[in-house]
């Protein structure tokens, strides 16, 4: 087998501007962002536009062989079975209007000889200019209102996906998209459909949103624990929010080296109670940057949210066994009750 | 008698240190399974690493700190972090302080009650005191957290509040009621707090305790001690054997083995199991081979071993036994702030500053540093009179001795105890009753060095009354021929020696207080 890249005259991020995909849509220019999630299939970004001057964010499978790959034509033939999977599901989820998450709008193939087997597959979906990153700035002047609205349809979003046995797996502040106003959850590369497995198993989550149990390697074979997942990424933005860093990052930092994800060789339930104490410590500093007239409400949010362990997250009556226990049902009341408390200025205590 | 200190035995019950010392042994790690590897690859970094360097701004920067921290790659982030550092005024304190984290700085939420080697022997109980308040806030918002919850007990031993730490270290076996670290934790504070048996069943009747080296280890240890035959022995020198865990994870199990086999009598199979307890050695297992070494000779330490960390213990074993009596209590001093909540490094820190340096204020300030954790240990409280005594404070000294608890079950051997009667008796200027104290503690004492410092301290208060007594016990203290004289020992008979040969006592004599009522004699 021949390990060299096929030759391309031409670098593909570059040949593939101006290309006219079908349903009139235009390769305009290489998207310029910043990632650091990881890379579960690689694809190229590009803003697109149609003929009613529209934009788009287009996404095309990169299928030049990857040397490093154990076996090159496995790793292909994974790409393809992979991003098919996110197809099928952007497709779904689109048929069903759902207001929080990005909306695919089309998506299918063209002949192009400088790809690699002659074709490039391409995913499209709504353009948005802003992700949270840029939005909250970094800065200490942040509205809390502000923040209890984006994490109020971010809740929103993750209950339309629930409800339609899709987790998310990768809500995270590059992942968290504006249109105006209107928040909603975008990138779907880790998204599992509890209606069929993934054809990869069980992806590698980013690690800098990551939940415990993912980062330790616990088996998660259901979709509950799936869900569960996105109810910590939920819990880790209102650190993001209010903090400018992570749940999961600041468990890094608490944590000692021996203990860390990155180094231990134990199972997940051995390295819990570290994590347990990282947690408190990430709690009580957490304490420091809420605002003053939501903190109790905050931390106790938090806490459910973001238990370490699994068995332990959700909001106390969904693990009563009353709903699912991922349910953010009561998440989304709870953050538009104290966006009205702060918006109002009314007393803590109605 | 003076200030007594019983190293006869030595045990190999675990350690207990707060949960953010620094150089935590392989007891802290889980044990390796096979595919749990994390992947050496790190995508995220890199793509964040490459995004910072082609366009950097606030956000990059953010994200590649981020990553640094999440895959434990500092060095990769720090670019980043300067480039966020420069503008702490454009971003948000906890992004500044997690850049901060990149450059090495500490968080401010870790524990500020890290104690230095050489420190006063009074900061232990600071620092706990400091560690509760924390530890309590934190535990206040996130209860379900055993480390906190040991991390708090332990806090509470050190300043002797044993109720409290009993009712933290079950909120903690709670949480993680089959977790190595705390198992051990809750079997050295019933040890501590004076319930070996509880200690022993707790990690006897463990079902992990059948395959885990670091809790077979401390069933053979707690064994010996609540006098019972281990009931993981066999299954303890199979796993030695097999070497089915990585030396760092064998360690405190072969030594727990070897002080087994050294007690049985079995010398050469404990040697090559405190050689194996040496290949990567806990500072606990080093400890244990250097106390042996007073029993075997024989025993070598690799050079590589004296580096690891903690080995305050196994410091004062060694500058004791070479008779570097200030290196032996610097090394009682630092094993003390270790493990302030254990009496031991005090009952043998106030021993050597009392019977081989004579400083007896320090003797004081060791032994009242251990009652701060255990307030009836019947040892630091008689080291407590000594050296009150021989700071010529026998009034405080009688009180100091009124507290210790004599029953037949005191750990205090009674002839040390009526030694110390004698010795206060001479310093309360009745030198007739201190001879009958002294007289009925030489008759008690076992036969060898035990009686031998009975003898020697006798002497050293007959030294300023009568010399000619005191050169009587002294003759009584001399060695067999051939025989290896104790260092303390040695040192405490030749001060005495030249004394008597000076004809000056190194302390003064005192006359009866007047009007004081006489200390009633040995019945």
């Amino acid at each position: 087998m021949s390990t060299a890249n096929p030759t391309v005259p031409v670098p593909l991020e570059t040949a593939l501007i101006g290309q006219v995909l079908d349903a009139g849509w235009t390769i305009r220019a290489l998207r310029d962002e910043v990632s650091s999630g990881p890379i579960r299939i690689p694809t190229l970004s590009f803003l697109g536009t149609n003929g009613q001057d529209e934009r788009a964010l287009i996404r095309a499978l990169d299928l030049r062989l990857d040397p490093a790959a154990p076996d090159e034509l496995k790793d292909l033939e994974m790409r393809l079975k992979v991003f098919n999977y996110q197809r099928e599901l952007i497709e779904r989820l689109a048929g069903e209007r759902l207001r929080g998450i990005v909306r695919g709008l089309h998506s299918g193939s063209i002949p192009f000889a400088a790809a690699p087997l002659g074709r490039i597959y391409y995913l499209i979906v709504e353009w948005s200019d802003d992700d949270l990153r840029s939005q909250v700035a970094l800065h200490d002047e942040f509205d809390a209102s502000y923040a209890l609205r984006v994490l109020h349809q971010a809740a929103i979003a993750l209950h339309e996906l629930h409800q339609r046995n899709v987790a998310h797996q990768s809500v995270r502040p590059a992942n968290v998209v504006f249109f105006g106003s209107q928040v909603k959850l975008g990138e779907f590369s880790c998204a599992v459909d509890g209606r069929k497995p993934r054809p990869d198993g069980t992806p590698l989550l980013d690690w800098t949103s990551a939940p415990p149990e993912s980062l330790y390697q616990a088996p998660i074979d259901s979709m509950n624990g799936r869900c569960l997942i996105d109810l910590y990424q939920l819990g880790s933005l209102v650190a993001y929010l209010f903090s400018g860093t992570s749940l999961t990052t600041q468990l890094a930092q608490r944590l000692q080296p021996i203990h860390h994800w990155r180094h231990w060789t134990g199972s997940f339930a051995e390295a819990l109670p570290y994590v347990n104490h990282a947690f408190g410590d990430a709690l009580r500093e957490m304490a420091a940057h809420l605002p003053e007239p939501c903190r109790d409400e905050f931390l106790a949010a938090m806490r459910e949210l973001c238990a370490p362990d699994p068995a332990h997250r959700g909001h106390p009556h969904n693990r009563a066994g009353h709903g699912p226990q991922y349910s953010t049902e009561r998440y989304i009341s709870l953050f538009d009750r104290l966006a009205t408390r702060l918006e109002q200025g009314l007393p803590r205590r109605l | 008698m003076t200030a007594f200190a019983d190293d006869s035995t030595r045990r190999l019950i675990p350690r207990w240190r707060y949960s953010f010392s620094t150089d935590l042994t392989a007891e802290h790690t889980g044990l390796a399974r096979r595919g749990r590897l994390q992947p050496e690859s790190t995508p995220a970094l890199d793509a964040a690493e490459s995004g910072f360097l082609e366009n950097p701004t606030l956000v990059s920067a953010a994200e590649l700190v981020a990553c640094g921290a999440a895959y434990q790659e500092p060095t990769r982030a720090y670019e980043a972090a300067l480039y966020l550092l420069e503008r702490r005024g454009e971003v948000r304190a906890a992004v500044a302080r997690q850049a901060e984290w990149i450059t090495g700085a500490p968080l401010d939420v870790r524990e500020p009650h890290t104690i230095a080697s050489g420190a006063d022997l009074s900061s232990a109980r600071t620092a706990a005191e400091g560690v509760i308040r924390t530890r309590r806030a934190q535990l206040e918002l996130w209860p379900r957290d055993p480390i906190g919850w040991i991390d708090l007990a332990r806090a509470y031993a050190v300043i002797g509040q044993v109720d409290k730490a009993r009712r933290a270290v079950n909120a903690a076996l709670q949480l993680a009621p089959n977790h190595r670290v705390v198992l051990r934790v809750a079997a050295r504070f019933a040890f501590h707090s004076g319930r070996p048996d509880e200690a022993y069943a707790r990690i006897s009747r463990h079902p992990r305790t059948r395959s885990d080296p670091w809790l077979m280890s401390s069933e053979l240890a707690l064994a010996q001690i609540v006098d019972r035959s281990p009931r993981f022995c066999r299954a303890a020198r199979a796993i030695l054997e097999e070497r089915s865990h990585a030396p760092g994870h064998l360690s405190e199990l072969a030594g727990a083995a070897a002080t087994l086999d050294l007690g049985a009598g079995k010398h050469r199979r404990a040697r090559s199991l405190f050689r194996q307890s040496l290949e990567d050695p806990t500072e606990n297992a080093l400890a244990q081979v250097e106390w042996a070494r007073k029993t075997d000779s024989s025993l070598s330490i690799p050079e590589k071993a004296l580096e690891v960390p903690y080995s305050y213990e196994a410091n004062y074993w060694r500058a004791r036994r070479a008779a570097d009596w200030n290196a032996a209590l610097a090394g009682a001093r630092d094993w003390l702030l270790d493990e302030p909540y254990s009496s031991r490094p005090a009952i043998f820190g106030s021993s050597i500053a009392a019977m081989a340096l004579h400083d007896y204020p320090l003797a004081e300030e060791f032994a009242r540093a251990g009652l701060v954790a255990d307030s009836r240990d019947n040892s630091l409280w008689n080291n407590l009179a000594v050296a009150l005594a021989k700071r010529d404070r026998p009034w405080e000294a009688a009180r100091a001795f009124s507290k210790i608890e004599m029953s037949p079950e005191s750990s205090l051997p009674r002839f040390v105890a009526n030694a110390t009667r004698g010795l206060i008796a001479f310093r309360l200027g009745q030198p007739e009753i201190g001879r009958r104290w002294y007289d009925e503690a030489d008759t008690g004492a076992p036969d060898g060095e035990m009686r031998k410092l009975v003898l020697l301290h006798w002497a050293a208060e007959e030294l300023r009354l009568a010399p000619a007594r005191a050169r009587q016990l002294l003759e009584r203290t001399a060695y067999d021929e051939g025989a290896t004289a104790d260092p303390l020992i040695a040192q405490l008979r030749d001060g005495l020696e030249r004394q008597l040969e000076s004809g000056k006592s190194d302390e003064a004599v005192h006359p009866p207080p007047d009007g004081k009522p006489a200390l009633a004699g040995p019945t």
